[in-house]
């Protein structure tokens, strides 16, 4: 497997999750994540 | 984990040939979520297999997740203090579980603990964080979410109880510990350690 096509998968599923974690209120976890503000803007 | 998600991120963006930094911020947002998610879910299979029933913690996981997905709560401002957070969290909500089942608690005693737990969730879900903006089309969409998922575990909780399932009381305690969260977390910003916007 090519470096990226890695690269690509792992972009997708980072790209996935990011866009999962903005649907919610809060993520279930205790750290404090900074939503990336592109991302707010883009899905709500 | 912040450096480690930072070099996955530069390796994608390398590889990609990605320019755009808020694609990079969401590539690394992403990565820092699902490590995280991982080390979480690590922290509860470990710490349920030690205490010799793993059950209890894929049920606390299901429950936390669905429910604090919702309505927010304390968050940690370092990773250390997240996973510690996280493991005091479930060691605490299992003991108190075991306390309930010894003391066989009534059904009417259960009722009682929900209403008193749902009272933080009716209040202040979902919490308000200044890392997360929320429009309040999505505040008004996460508090019904909330109430909905607080309801359907309540019941069944009850319900497991009443037909002598242990896990009800896990359930239960789980819920519980939702609640205490979000009244940490409302204590911090009233005090002024954790801003709300």
């Amino acid at each position: 497997m090519t470096k990226q096509r890695i690269a690509k998968m792992i972009a997708f599923v980072a790209e996935k999750m990011a866009n999962k974690a903005c649907g919610t209120a809060s993520h279930y976890g205790t750290y404090q994540f900074r939503e990336p503000a592109k991302l707010s803007k883009n899905t709500k | 984990m912040e450096k480690i998600s930072q070099s996955i991120t530069d390796f994608i963006c390398r590889n990609l040939n990605i320019y755009d930094e808020n694609m990079a911020e969401i590539y690394k947002y992403g990565i820092e979520i699902t490590l995280s998610s991982l080390i979480n879910l690590l922290i509860i299979i470990i710490c349920s297999l030690l205490m010799g029933d793993p059950a209890a913690g894929i049920l606390f996981m299901l429950v936390f997740i669905f429910l604090r997905s919702y309505t927010g709560g304390y968050h940690a401002e370092a990773y250390w203090r997240c996973n510690v957070t996280f493991a005091v969290t479930y060691i605490l909500t299992f003991a108190a579980a075991k306390l309930l089942e010894y003391l066989n608690v009534s059904s009417y005693a259960e009722i009682f603990i929900f209403i008193l737990a749902f009272i933080p969730v009716l209040k202040f879900a979902p919490v308000r964080n200044r890392h997360k903006k929320l429009t309040e089309e999505k505040i008004k969409q996460s508090r019904k979410i909330a109430f909905a998922v607080y309801a359907f575990f309540s019941a069944l909780s009850v319900f497991l109880c009443s037909i002598d399932i242990r896990y009800g009381y896990m359930l239960l305690t789980t819920v519980l510990s939702v609640s205490v969260l979000i009244i940490v977390e409302v204590f911090m910003q009233h005090r002024g350690y954790h801003a709300s916007d």
